[in-house]
């Protein structure tokens, strides 16, 4: 990674939280990193709505395209194209 | 094998292409490949996990022939901040849960719509790591691009994302 991580002595700006706000989802950080992110967090209304829905945007998008009642039988045309051109080069 | 996992192959390759055609061309690229290469397939590997892998190949394989359509960039979709560090635009949390709004119907066409909104490069790393369920490496080694980039592509991508859902799910 070309960022700096910001020096946990700091006072950590929401900047900086949303800028590694992937890493601490994916609890990647280190320790004394995580503690300056939960404090801030436990200030800061603003970020920890942005956490949610930063989340709820991950959970969503999972969720409405992965929606397999969509998917449905192949329709038959498509069948018989590949089932040609298997046979064609097999 | 086709109509066992054909529509399940057919919407991953549709969530690449949303052209019906383009993806149904895939699908028939993916199958013709998983055919030809069945001798290798060594059942370590479910069936369907290596034919979701194949798919998702062929997919982009077809992507990268398809000329690109003109795009916003990502810093236009991306939070802004004020000087202080805060964020410039405030709004409250989403008024429902992802549960909630997965119920409804127009959440999956709104998603759909804000996803393809992003620039290609983006939406590609969304899709392979949050959806497809590829890892860091395993999408840079699809994409042939750096880990790193994988990473900051993927943060960008949701953030973007995040931004455009949210003027349709505040109030
Ligand atoms: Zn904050």
């Amino acid at each position: 990674m070309t960022k700096p991580l910001p020096e946990p002595s700091r006072e950590l700006t929401c900047r900086d939280l949303i800028e590694f706000l992937d890493d601490y989802v994916a609890d990647r950080q280190p320790p004394e990193l995580r503690v300056a992110f939960e404090s801030h967090l436990a200030e800061c209304r603003h970020c920890r709505d942005y956490l949610r829905t930063y989340s709820d945007t991950i959970a969503v998008a999972r969720a409405s395209l992965c929606d397999e009642s969509r998917a449905g039988a192949l329709p038959e045309d498509l069948v018989q194209a590949i089932v040609d051109s298997v046979r064609r080069h097999s | 094998m086709v109509r066992t996992y054909g529509p399940r192959l057919l919407a991953v390759a549709r969530r690449f292409l949303p052209n019906d055609a383009d993806a149904a061309d895939a699908l028939q690229d993916a199958f013709l490949a998983a055919f030809r290469a069945i001798g290798r397939f060594e059942g370590h590997a479910a069936l369907g996990t290596w034919l979701h892998r194949i798919t998702v190949n062929a997919a982009l394989m077809r992507l990268r022939t398809r000329r690109r359509r003109p795009e916003t960039s990502i810093e236009a979709l991306l939070p802004s901040f004020r000087a202080d560090g805060h964020r410039d635009v405030r709004r409250e949390a989403w008024r429902e849960t992802p549960e909630e709004l997965a119920t409804r119907k127009e959440t999956n066409d709104i998603v759909r719509a804000a996803i393809s909104r992003l620039p290609e490069d983006y939406r590609i790393v969304l899709l392979l790591r949050d959806i497809e369920g590829l890892d860091t490496d395993e999408t840079a080694a699809v994409l042939g691009i750096q880990a790193g980039a994988v990473k900051t592509r993927l943060h960008r991508a949701r953030m973007a994302l995040r931004e455009v859902l949210e003027t349709e799910f505040t109030p």
